[in-house]
């Protein structure tokens, strides 16, 4: 995989930020973005500050690429906001920022990664969805109806990519020990962890076990298909 | 501002790469009257995604703007832009302009 070119959204934090410490040290040229700044800084690695939301912006992260490398082949979604808070207490603000941030910020990197893709009929897009859309988990309502839209694109951009040489996976990861979970409380993780197969938190590396699988190039067969972590 | 003699040189460079990557008999003709879509016919879909990202690629290097074709007043136009190759070299005419403006 060295020398490929790779976009990891939410990349200052979290596993994002595991992400793209791994990959640029194995030779990958890394486009990162996030709302804030990163402090990561490494000759394979760009930032960009924007609202994975922002078309304009986007657009413009998506040109900078093509305008020095022609091609992308990698993009991973990761951003995404997380949250626990029961139906009737979630106001609309916060339902229309998890919608846009987790559904229409994977959509727009999905459409615009796959234009630039497309050049080179070859690409590999993973989605991050969570294992709160199979376990329907009291409060958390809009989080999981964002993370079963994150699994209806994939499945659907599967085949509206296949042609183009471009997969499309997603994998749903159960609690990882990272700052998405700092407002959550212990009783609501040991209660999501209780409902797994195995338990426990998982940690990066197995995360990063299914994308290397997912981003593999002999993984050409491989598409439309979700794995979540921990067992459902 | 673009004009359009130039516009059409780029379609046609774009319509030249599409046509790089498709047999003899589904070539697709250089000519303003070329149907892009229509009811009872046109591109196929992906020929068209193919030519609309190579004009939007080829306008960005050649103009230096910033045009996304496929829009939603292209989308909500009763006289669709898509429909020959001429109204699509209008309708690109008119982002161009459009992008200098901003």
């Amino acid at each position: 995989m060295t020398n490929e070119i790779m976009v990891i959204t939410g990349s200052s934090k979290g596993i994002g930020r595991y992400l793209t410490e791994h990959y640029t040290s194995l030779g990958m040229k890394v486009y990162g973005c996030s709302r804030g700044a990163s402090d990561f800084v490494h000759e394979n690695y760009s930032h960009t500050c924007l609202d994975v939301t922002d078309e304009v912006a986007v657009g413009q992260m998506f040109k900078e690429i093509r305008k020095t490398h022609k091609r992308l082949d990698v993009l991973i979604n990761n951003a995404g906001i997380f949250t626990i808070n029961h139906t009737l207490l979630t106001p609309i603000s916060s339902v229309r920022k998890i919608l846009e941030t987790n559904v229409l910020g994977t959509y727009l990197f999905s459409r615009e990664a796959a234009k630039l893709m497309k050049k080179n009929n070859y690409g590999r897009i993973v989605n991050f969805s969570s294992l709160s859309v199979p376990l329907k988990l009291a409060g958390e309502s809009i989080y999981a109806a964002s993370k079963a839209a994150v699994v209806s694109l994939a499945e659907t951009m599967a085949r509206d990519f296949a042609s183009l040489g471009i997969t499309v996976n997603t994998v749903g990861p159960p609690v990882v020990k990272t700052e998405i979970i700092k407002d959550v409380s212990e009783a609501d993780i040991k209660h999501l962890l209780e409902q797994t197969v195995l338990p426990r938190f998982a940690e990066p590396e197995e995360v990063r076990n299914v994308i290397d699988f997912f981003i593999s190039p002999a993984s050409g067969m491989i598409t439309g298909q979700t794995v979540y972590l921990g067992g459902v | 501002m673009a004009e359009r003699s130039e516009v059409l040189k780029v379609v046609y460079a774009a319509i030249d790469e599409v046509n790089e990557s498709l047999p003899a008999d589904e070539q697709v003709p250089k000519d303003e009257g070329t149907i892009l879509v229509d009811k009872s016919g046109g591109l196929d879909s992906l020929v068209l995604i193919n030519l609309v990202g190579e004009i939007e690629d080829r306008v960005e290097d050649d103009f230096d703007a910033s045009i996304t074709i496929a829009n939603e007043d292209a989308m909500s136009q009763e006289n669709s832009p898509f429909k020959t190759v001429g109204s699509l070299v209008d309708y690109v005419c008119k982002l161009i302009e459009e992008d200098d403006n901003d």
